[in-house]
């Protein structure tokens, strides 16, 4: 049970800071712990600093609103340090990484790690410490923590393989000591899986997992708080070779607390969710055929799950002949398994797509064609919506002497019942680019893109059409160690609708990497040089605008 | 109403057909092997693994990154099918230069390991010899083994590049193939988002930071990144900018990482 009352926010505290608690310490120790080696003989230790200084200028009436700029000058600085190694019977690796900014559209925070990690095996037992990852299965735990994970495991023996891991669930690591613009619910996460290989074609692994977030940290008063724990079985069965069967049954006991405003308000659920799938293999075919029911109260905060569905999804794929594949798919679906929405949806999806290699006797040629029905039924009590989209869509890649081409070409029909929607999409595009060396000295690349849209709303008639089109060389001076690339181009927006804003970007850049002789004491040495202008245009100008950028930087890493 | 009915069961029954039939493929390969099976004077594997990951008969090359490899080196684990006496197993990975005699278990299993350095290709090849001196068809068992020059990190950059590439470019085709298809919370329902996106919007412009590439030491990779997204809202023709930080879990499938789920604010078919 929560109330507001219990909650105290952590921007309350002197200066916005987070008190530092004492899991986190004892993760900086073992951390510090694992990193000691580092100092030993036997090891490979790796920096990288790129620091790059920016100057943007945004002009015009629109850009305060629409750039995704920030004006003047701007640093960004990324330093990574890493290494690995062996000491005694001991393989250890680390990670660390730091960020700093004063551009509030790379980072909210001038100065932010980015990542610790530690890892320290000798192959039976392995800990690592910091950002660590431990998948254990699709509806138990595939979500990394900021924490610390064990791992016994003795293949000589083929003893049980063990896993705990415990940790935070936060996107970044200034969330646990940092100030208001960091903030994020302090989920904590606590896990435990064993593993057993029964022969080399068997093994089942019984997992448990819990999510629990910490009520004081809301950052509104609506945000859910979350008391989750999973229990979770998955196996896999290998009768012959090709032929995989798998499976996971998960169940889930979560208290739910929807807001802090009132005393009473936790939702206790409990539900489950299983799926088994078959997977064949052998000469030209690859079949799997898979089905999955995830009740409407199965919650899994650190797995993926959607609950309240029902599915059956199979594809086949086939070698036809040497150069010809077949790819086929089907995927049923439905929700309102529990039978308490108004109406229930079902979707079927089929698809057929084929890819041609060597087309027309031609050695570089490779085309895909595929076809996807997307059709959904919303029956019931009368408000249920159905659709049916066709999506089909060509991609053919081809060389003519020096010129490489992709080109796409795709036409979507969408239609949506009552007359909700009645629309038609064609795209295309065509990207050509060549490559040609000169005196074994330098290197040109001319590159053109052309493409486009049309989307037609037979409701309302109206039509939109988009063209984009860019030409761009690129210049490599190879005795010099000097690449450079320009690109220039418009995209355009034309649309039919009367008091709807038409548009156009015209743009430009330029850029230079450059590796002198001065930077070769470190591995990879780099100077380099980014600029841009982007010109939109806009029918209603108040939205006008223009963003220049320029970016002088260098790239070390040792 | 009725023409919906009707369409509806066509489907569901084109759906059962089509399920009944793919089922039915499957017998396929079991019957090509346990044909095989019964062939006594057939010296062959039942089964070869290449760092945990069963390699099937088909695929010919498997591909690493070095920094996942546990110890630098490459763990090979197979067995020897059928009951039959083998007096040896064999292997190389120097081109038939140099063969490593290894310990055979009394079930016929085998395993060993090699030091492998980044960016080589070793092509293993395994000879098996029975107590009558025959031996098996060992250029069958050619796999190749590739050590990619590249860190985990660069390769989550590429993707990310290229997915952003083809998302701009409104090749949701290609967008898709790089996707897993076990993607968790389903591939076709992540198809629909992103094409979502792809009509609703226009000229984006996507520029990001990887804060961190964790890897799971199995088979899964999770990258946090910082974005900065601008975009032209096509329905009303006004540029819109966000920027926020997500997780992306890709699945590593043979050197070549597919995106297999997504923890936070999705950065492709975000449109509501």
């Amino acid at each position: 049970m929560t109330s507001a009352n219990e909650e105290k926010s952590p921007s309350s505290l002197p200066g916005g800071m987070r008190p530092v608690s004492l899991p986190f310490l004892l993760l900086i120790a073992l951390l510090v712990l694992l990193m000691a080696p580092a100092h030993a003989a036997d090891n490979e230790v790796h920096f990288s600093n790129e620091f790059s200084y920016t100057y943007n200028d945004i002009t015009g009436p629109g850009g305060d609103d629409s750039s995704s700029l920030t004006r003047g000058f701007r640093y960004l600085n990324l330093f990574g340090f890493m290494g690995n190694g062996t000491v005694r019977e001991l393989e250890y690796n680390f990670n660390i990484g730091f960020k700093a900014t004063d551009d509030r559209r790379n980072d909210v925070a001038t100065f932010s790690p980015t990542t610790i990690q530690g890892r320290m095996t000798n192959k039976i037992h392995t800990v690592n410490a910091g950002d660590t990852f431990e998948s254990f299965s699709q509806y138990s735990l595939s979500t990394a923590v900021k924490g610390a994970s064990y791992r016994y495991f003795n293949e000589q023996k083929n003893s049980p393989e063990i896993t705990m891991v415990y940790g935070y669930v936060l996107p970044r690591w200034d969330t646990i000591w940092g100030g208001i613009e960091t903030r994020a619910i302090e989920r904590t996460a606590y896990g435990m899986r064993i593993k057993q290989n029964f022969t080399p074609n068997i093994w089942a692994g019984l997992s448990y997992v819990q999510a629990k977030d910490r009520p004081g940290t809301r950052l509104t008063p609506t945000d859910p708080i979350y008391d989750s724990n999973n229990y979770t079985l998955d196996a896999e069965y290998r009768p012959i070779p090709g032929l995989t069967f798998r499976g996971e049954f998960s169940t889930s006991r979560t208290t739910m607390s929807p807001t802090s405003l009132t005393a009473q308000n936790e939702e206790r659920t409990h539900g489950t969710a299983s799926r088994i799938e078959a997977v064949g293999e052998g000469g030209p075919s690859r079949v799997s055929l898979e089905y999955e029911r995830v009740s409407t109260e199965f919650q899994s905060i650190l797995g993926a799950a959607t609950p309240d569905r029902e599915k059956i999804k199979s594809r086949w794929r086939y070698t036809m002949a040497k150069n010809i594949l077949l790819n086929l798919g089907l995927l049923w679906f439905r929700d309102n398994l529990d039978g308490q929405k108004a109406y229930r949806t079902d979707s079927y999806t089929p698809e057929v797509g084929f890819t041609f290699k060597n087309l027309l006797g031609r050695q570089a040629a490779t085309a895909d064609l595929a076809y996807k029905y997307d059709r959904k039924f919303g029956a019931g009590n009368g408000s249920g919506i159905s659709t049916a989209d066709h999506i089909a869509t060509l991609n053919y890649r081809d060389t003519f002497g020096p010129v490489d081409s992709d080109a796409n070409v795709g036409y979507t029909i969408y239609s949506t019942e009552r007359d909700m929607r009645q629309a038609k999409e064609y795209t295309y595009s065509l990207a050509l680019n060549s490559r040609h060396e000169i005196n074994e000295a330098y290197v040109i690349k001319p590159v053109l893109y052309l493409g486009g849209m049309t989307s037609r709303d037979d409701l309302v008639l109206e039509t939109d059409q988009i063209y984009e089109y860019s030409f761009g060389m690129g210049f490599e001076f190879l005795k010099l160690k000097l690449n450079s690339d320009f690109r220039i181009g418009q995209n355009v927006l034309e649309k039919s609708a009367a008091g709807t804003d038409n548009s156009t970007k015209t743009f430009g850049s330029f850029n230079i990497y450059y590796k002198p002789a001065f930077l070769k004491k470190f591995n990879e040495g780099m100077l380099f040089l980014r600029s841009f202008v982007n010109d939109f245009r806009f029918s209603t100008q108040s939205r006008s605008f223009r963003e220049n950028s320029i970016t002088l930087g260098v790239n070390l890493q040792y | 109403m009725k023409g919906r009915k009707v369409s509806r069961k066509i489907i569901a029954g084109i759906f059962c057909i089509a399920s009944f039939f793919l089922v039915g493929l499957i017998p396929g390969p079991v019957v090509l092997w346990a044909a095989s099976a019964e062939r006594p004077e057939d010296i062959r594997l039942e089964y070869l693994y290449i760092n945990k990951k069963m390699i099937p008969e088909t695929e010919k090359k498997v591909t690493f990154f070095s920094e996942l490899l546990p110890g630098g080196r490459v763990s090979v684990a197979g067995k020897v099918a059928g009951s039959a006496e083998v007096r040896s197993v064999e292997v190389n990975i120097d081109g038939r230069r140099t063969w490593q005699k290894v310990r055979l278990a009394q079930d016929n299993t085998f395993s060993f390991r090699f030091r492998a350095q980044k960016g080589e290709t070793y092509g293993l090849l395994i000879r098996i010899t029975d107590a009558k001196g025959n031996t098996n068809n060992v250029e069958g068992t050619l796999r190749l083994v590739a050590i990619l020059d590249r860190s985990l990190y660069g390769a989550v950059q590429d993707v990310l590049n290229r997915m952003i590439e083809v998302y701009q470019r409104r090749a949701s085709g290609s967008f898709m193939a790089y996707v897993d298809d076990s993607f968790a919370g389903e591939k076709e329902e992540y198809d629909r988002s992103v094409r979502k996106d792809m009509s609703a919007i226009h000229d984006v412009d996507i520029r990001y930071t990887l804060n961190s590439v964790t890897p799971d030491y199995k088979d899964k990779v999770s990258a946090s990144l910082n974005f900065n997204r601008s975009y032209t809202l096509i329905r009303t023709g006004r540029r819109l900018n966000d920027q926020g930080s997500t997780a992306m879990i890709f699945r590593i499938g043979n050197g070549k990482l597919s995106l297999y789920a997504v923890n936070g604010p999705p950065l492709f078919g975000f449109i509501r």
